[in-house]
């Protein structure tokens, strides 16, 4: 018969197990969240907020105009393949540029709510930041540049033993056999 | 001053030249030496689109080297002019005792022969969609000899050779191709008559190689026809088919599988049981290629069937086998054994059992030595002109022959473009076969014995460009 110590002692296991279950749950998961969460910005004033917006969104616009060009040079070219990347990548960069040059807007409207202007200004940052992947993927787009790419043909050097057989062994496999079979001596009625 | 050779060096020198020997000494032993055996000892030599030119002695032309420029095509003329003296014009047999060789009144005529060989190559230098080959040579043979049977042998031969690959380099190649030799060659007894012949084939081919070109399925057809200028009887057609698939699992190793066929007519329709019309079939399966970087192996076994539409048949396993061994890249030693049949003008077939041995010297890239010798057990099927009601008479009817072919070749280099050539052709066919042509009227019968001894030296002077 279990005793009611026995089964308290039972209870205790059972929810040390969930602890620890629920610890090492925390760990794995959990931890290595917390620890890629950004720490939080620092405390700014609304008007460096706004400056430092008007900053991002001219660097995006720089980006979108650069694309242009690139998009301008790839249809010079007719490459096909280039301008197809380039347009699906710079579409992505507008549409993101329209949405900051909107939230730019809300943001000096609301100049003196500090919680809205930081709210946009979160926005702003976060699509400065999807462009600036962009850009470099319309880099990327565009091939080789001058800007640390390797230009031209790679530049290959094989080295191989030199007394490696160079025959190729399916000559002779379809060589066309030509008989040329004479009478044998002593044949008769030649 | 005197520049001494170190003394490992000269040691190594040394001990290669003892090697080098010892394979020579072996290649030139009669009876267990080899090489591929050649029905024509002329055209023996010769290895097809390559040709004469191409052959021992003469270094590989290439483009860098050798040939005249001319657009998108490159020219290689050549010449050659060949002295030769041939021990038994019609193979013929020396004759032993009367008790021996009854009514034998065999003897060999020997004769000097001139050739004078023109020839030219031509390919195009940018075989990217379409490549280009085409060579020809054509030899006149003089016989220096006051027998008008002997000297009646001169004429011309042809050897000519075309392809036409499309699209090489893409994923299914259709070749174009035709091969035309006219070949000369003397009967088996004192006669003005020959067996000169024109052979031609022309055909094409489909070659299938999707992806990297490691697989290869290739289709071919041909059309043949041979006619001789006097022996009409041997004259004949056929249609050949060809099917080969190659896997390339290595580079330089390749498995495969082979199927051939052919419909072959024979012009004449004679009741003598020696032209009977016939659709060989070869099926055929092996590895080939390199195994180590000197070792090299050709390994191959199938099915023949002769197929004949009366008379014996070949039913019977065919195959090869052959090893290799590169002793240093300019240094090369075979041997192998190989089991076939051919059509014969002899009864049906013949079936060949055959050993040989080859070995290809590059010395000091100016001299070149060939060594070649094989040995062929040749078994007829069987024939007895009797039972067909002819009034000739046969040792056997199951004849069986032994044939021992050597060729030895050393060629030198003088300068880029002359070059000279001394060779060595031996064919013994050891028999006990012959054949009795009873004459009823006169009472006097005549003997033609199938065994012979041939030999053949040679020295030529190769100018080519």
């Amino acid at each position: 018969m279990i005793s009611s110590y026995q089964v308290l002692i039972t209870r205790v296991r059972s929810i040390r197990y969930w602890i620890v279950a629920l610890v090492s749950f925390g760990l794995v998961f959990v931890g290595p969240a917390l620890g890629q969460r950004q720490p939080p910005p620092k405390k700014i004033a609304p008007d460096q907020m706004v400056l430092k917006a008007q900053g991002y969104v001219d660097e995006m616009e720089k980006v979108a105009d650069e694309g242009n060009v690139l998009l301008a040079e790839a249809r010079e070219e007719q490459n096909i393949q280039k301008l197809s990347c380039l347009n699906d990548t710079l579409t992505a960069v507008k549409g993101l540029l329209r949405l900051s040059e909107q939230n730019f807007s809300l943001m000096k409207s609301h100049i003196r709510k500090r919680r809205k202007v930081e709210h946009e200004f979160v926005k702003i940052s976060i699509a400065y930041t999807k462009v600036r992947e962009l850009d470099g993927r319309l880099r990327s787009c565009s091939g080789p540049t001058d800007s640390g790419q390797i230009d031209g043909r790679p530049f290959i050097t094989v080295q191989k033993d030199t007394d490696l057989p160079t025959e190729d062994p399916l000559e002779g496999l379809s060589e066309i056999y030509l008989n040329f079979e004479r009478p044998p001596s002593a044949s008769p009625f030649f | 001053m005197e520049r001494r050779i170190p003394r490992p060096i000269r040691w190594e020198i040394t001990l290669r030249l003892v090697v080098g020997l010892c394979v020579v000494s072996a290649l030139g032993l009669p009876v267990d030496a080899v090489a591929q055996s050649s029905s024509s000892p002329y055209v023996g030599q010769n290895k097809g689109m390559s040709g004469f030119s191409y052959g021992p002695g003469i270094r590989l032309r290439n483009e860098q080297t050798r040939g005249i420029k001319a657009g998108d095509f490159i020219i290689w003329p050549s010449l050659h002019l060949e002295g030769r003296w041939d021990s038994n014009v019609f193979h013929e047999a020396t004759c032993g005792s009367p008790q021996d060789d009854p009514g034998c009144d065999e003897s060999p005529v020997d004769a000097p022969v001139l050739r004078i060989v023109p020839g030219f190559s031509v390919t195009n230098t940018n075989p990217n969609k379409l490549a280009f080959e085409f060579g020809v040579e054509s030899g006149v043979r003089l016989y220096l000899s006051e027998r008008n049977d002997v000297s009646e042998q001169k004429n011309f031969d042809v050897k000519s050779d075309l392809r036409i690959d499309i699209l090489p380099m893409g994923p299914v190649t259709v070749s174009i191709e035709d091969t035309f030799r006219r070949t000369l060659d003397s009967a088996n007894y004192s006669t003005s008559e020959t067996y000169n012949r024109n052979y031609n084939r022309g055909g094409a081919r489909v070659s299938i190689h999707p992806g990297g070109g490691a697989l290869n399925i290739q289709l071919g057809y041909g059309y043949v026809f041979n006619n001789f200028d006097v022996f009409d009887k041997g004259d004949s057609q056929a249609h050949e088919f060809e099917f080969l698939t190659t896997w390339r699992f290595y580079p330089k190793t390749v498995a495969f599988l082979s199927a051939t066929g052919s419909l072959k007519d024979w012009s004449t329709d004679d009741e003598s049981g020696l032209y009977v019309d016939n659709k060989p079939l070869r099926v055929t399966a092996g590895l080939n290629g390199y195994f180590t970087k000197k070792i090299a192996a050709l390994i191959k076994v199938g099915y023949g069937n002769s197929y004949y539409e009366s008379g014996p048949d070949f039913e019977h396993v065919i195959g090869q086998a052959e090893l290799s061994y590169k002793i240093s890249p300019t240094v090369l030693a075979a041997i192998g054994y190989k089991r076939d049949f051919t059509d014969s003008f002899f009864g049906n077939y013949y079936g060949d059992d055959s050993v040989y041995v080859r070995a290809n010297m590059r010395l000091a890239r100016r001299v070149s030595i060939e060594l070649l010798s094989s040995f062929h057990l040749v078994q007829y099927s069987g024939f007895d002109p009797v039972e067909l009601g002819q009034a000739v008479q046969v040792s056997n009817k199951e004849r069986i022959d032994q044939v021992l072919d050597v060729h030895a070749q050393v060629s030198v280099d003088i300068t880029r473009w002359i070059g000279l050539t001394a060779g060595y052709e031996l064919r013994t066919v050891f028999s006990d076969f012959w054949t009795r042509y009873i004459d009823v009227s006169s009472g006097q019968d005549q003997f033609d014995y199938g065994r012979y001894v041939k030999h053949q030296v040679y020295g030529s002077i190769d100018i080519r460009y």
